[in-house]
């Protein structure tokens, strides 16, 4: 179906009120006549007068000369004033148009409503200095309209791309979009579960090291697939894993580790790893707060056999909901793939069929000859896609990374460098040897003896409008959902956990986030330091 | 010659008179009625208005842009 006037080019008179005139222009409809007959238009000029991002260029052939259409000049004509009709475009090219024009009108509003917020000046204690937050521009909501306007919705374009680049900024074979970084973690955790593994895949009742300071999604798999987590205590400095508890913690039972790289500093991959090889032990780095981290010049998460990202708007990178599983194994790739998508057998993306061209011809489980692969199930899996249009905005966002990296990792230092001389009051973070970490934040660890708790401190910096926050579950087996859990035969913990609880007590943690202006920084440490640290009672 | 024209609705057209000085055989055309272009005051404003853009006056005025007077 084609309307009458949307998308043919008219000849119309110019000046457009002098009908007697003999000068006319050719405009292209962009709508109906409304109730007055008037009709918006977009003129179309030869290619010599004008050049500007928002012309498109008319399909060669359709007009007797090179010509281009303005995008962003909207003319307002009554359809009395038409000469004559000169040619119809083709509907796709319509629809280029009009999503074109649209996308103008996106960046104009960007420019006029988020660029302004953005761009307000930090005002020292009235200003809020969050944790973290979505940085963004034009292009990340031009790329989500763009995608809307398509409505394919589920995995599609923008999430394959998606895919391929971080695949490709990574430096790691498969990664697939999913729709958060917990669901990230239940993928990479249960696609070791997959049959398809045989020996070595996890049962349970097997064995998982890992450490109870952290996120409560690193460990759910583990306790809702029935496996056991055996928790290892971390260094107050690394905040991650105290490599030497590994062998403490081993037992026939051992089956992985899984450990996050905390706040963006990578755990001591060379000593897990070595561990993981000798036990012959799955590992699984958790990478959502850390993407941009390098280990021996390396990006974390490509070290392990699976590695997960979180894109929730406070980490490194943003798609709104969001996360990513990679690995450069091509058996766990094809589990992945299954788990993530309901557990089918079949791999064709979304809205394909018959990609392997078998559909209809092969024998599976004790289905009939033939069942359609399509609906054939390998797995119990889930459908953990995430969608196009969160995908779309992720587009954006990789192209922004590196500089979000950059920006995070002078942000730290610069905290760091004013901090420095507070190491008897705090310790501060540091460093893996042979890590360069792309900071999620900068933490601060009061030690033993000074006269004020982590509260008070945290409520000054919250009343001065500086958000802070804790290392997440701090101790995650003293949290009310370990309740109904028995230590010893649902959980294992080697030691007392002794670092585990202080960082529960005594850490708490500011952002470092890209959008965070040096004045905000400075403010930060002035009212750290502001806190007057002796003369409290603790 | 002699030409007659009417306007008529097209449910009364029932039948044609035609003067016996035509002769025996005449010709008859039928045209679409071509009605007056009417456009509101409004409208025309806005058009109007709309010339006096820098667009109109600087682009679309430009004399390069005849190549299309005669399409």
């Amino acid at each position: 179906m084609s309307y009458k006037y949307t998308g043919v080019i008219f000849k119309i008179p110019f000046p457009f009120t002098d009908l007697s005139s003999s000068k006319a222009r050719p405009a292209m409809a962009l709508s109906e006549p409304d109730e007055y007959g008037d009709i918006a238009f977009v003129f179309i000029t030869t290619k010599q007068t004008r050049k500007t991002k928002f012309i498109l260029d008319i399909p060669k052939g359709l007009l007797p000369f090179e010509s281009h259409l303005h995008l962003d000049k909207v003319f307002l004509l009554n359809r009395e004033i038409i000469l004559k009709e000169i040619t119809r475009v083709e509907s796709n090219f319509l629809e280029q148009v009009l999503k074109n024009i649209a996308l103008i009108d996106t960046r104009r509003y960007y420019q006029n409503t988020h660029k302004i917020h953005q761009n307000q000046p930090f005002i020292p204690g009235k200003s809020r200095i969050n944790y973290a937050g979505r940085v963004f521009d034009e292009k990340e909501i031009i790329n989500l309209v763009d995608s809307s306007l398509e409505f394919w919705l589920t995995y599609g374009r923008y999430s394959k791309e998606f895919e391929e680049k971080l695949a490709e900024f990574l430096g790691i074979k498969y990664t697939f979009l999913v729709n958060s970084g917990s669901s990230a973690n239940l993928l990479a955790f249960m696609a070791l579960t997959s049959p398809l593994l045989e020996d070595r895949r996890i049962k349970r009742g097997d064995e998982i090291i890992t450490v109870a300071a952290g996120f409560p999604t690193t460990v759910a798999p583990i306790i809702q697939y029935g496996a056991i987590p055996v928790f290892v205590d971390v260094d107050l400095e690394t905040f991650n894993i105290d490599v030497t508890q590994l062998e403490a913690a081993l037992s026939p039972k051992s089956r992985a580790v899984m450990l996050a790289h905390t706040l963006g500093n990578p755990f001591d991959i060379q000593a897990v790893k070595t561990f993981c090889q000798k036990h012959d032990l799955w590992l699984i780095e958790d990478n959502c707060d850390a993407l941009g981290s390098k280990y021996n010049g390396k990006f974390t998460g490509i070290f392990g056999d699976i590695a997960t990202s979180s894109f929730y708007p406070p980490h490194h990178m943003t798609t709104g909901e969001g996360g990513a599983v990679y690995t450069s194994n091509k058996l766990l790739k094809k589990i992945i793939l299954s788990m993530r998508d309901w557990g089918r057998d079949c791999w064709c993306d979304s809205g394909k069929d018959n990609t392997c061209g078998c559909r209809f011809s092969k024998q599976y489980g004790t289905l009939p000859f033939g069942y359609d692969h399509k609906y054939v199930y390998s797995h119990f899996g889930y459908n953990l896609k995430a969608t196009d249009m969160q995908a779309a905005i992720g587009c954006a966002q990789l192209e922004k990374l590196p500089e979000f990296i950059r920006k995070r990792k002078d942000n730290f230092q610069s905290l760091y460098n004013s901090l420095n001389d507070l190491k008897d009051i705090f310790i501060l973070p540091e460093a893996t040897p042979k890590s360069d970490p792309s900071w999620f934040g900068f933490w601060l660890t009061l030690k033993d003896g000074v006269p004020f708790k982590r509260n008070d401190i945290v409520k000054h910096l919250e009343d001065h409008n500086i958000q802070t926050r804790n290392l997440f579950a701090g101790n995650i087996i003293r949290h009310p959902c370990f309740s109904e859990l028995e230590s010893g035969k649902d959980y294992r913990v080697i030691g007392k956990l002794k670092n585990t609880d202080k960082i529960m007590n005594d850490s708490f943690w500011i952002g470092v986030y890209p959008d965070m202006s040096q004045e905000a920084l400075e403010y930060m440490v002035e009212e750290i330091r502001g806190f007057g640290f002796y003369g409290k009672e603790r | 010659m002699q030409v007659i024209r009417q306007i008529v609705d097209r449910e009364n057209i029932k039948s044609i008179f035609v003067p016996e000085e035509f002769g025996d055989k005449v010709e008859i055309i039928v045209l679409p009625l071509k009605e007056e272009k009417k456009i509101s005051v409004e409208s025309m404003a806005v058009i109007k208005l709309q010339e006096k853009t820098g667009f109109a006056a600087h682009i679309l005025a430009d004399e390069k842009e005849d190549v299309w007077n005669e399409l």
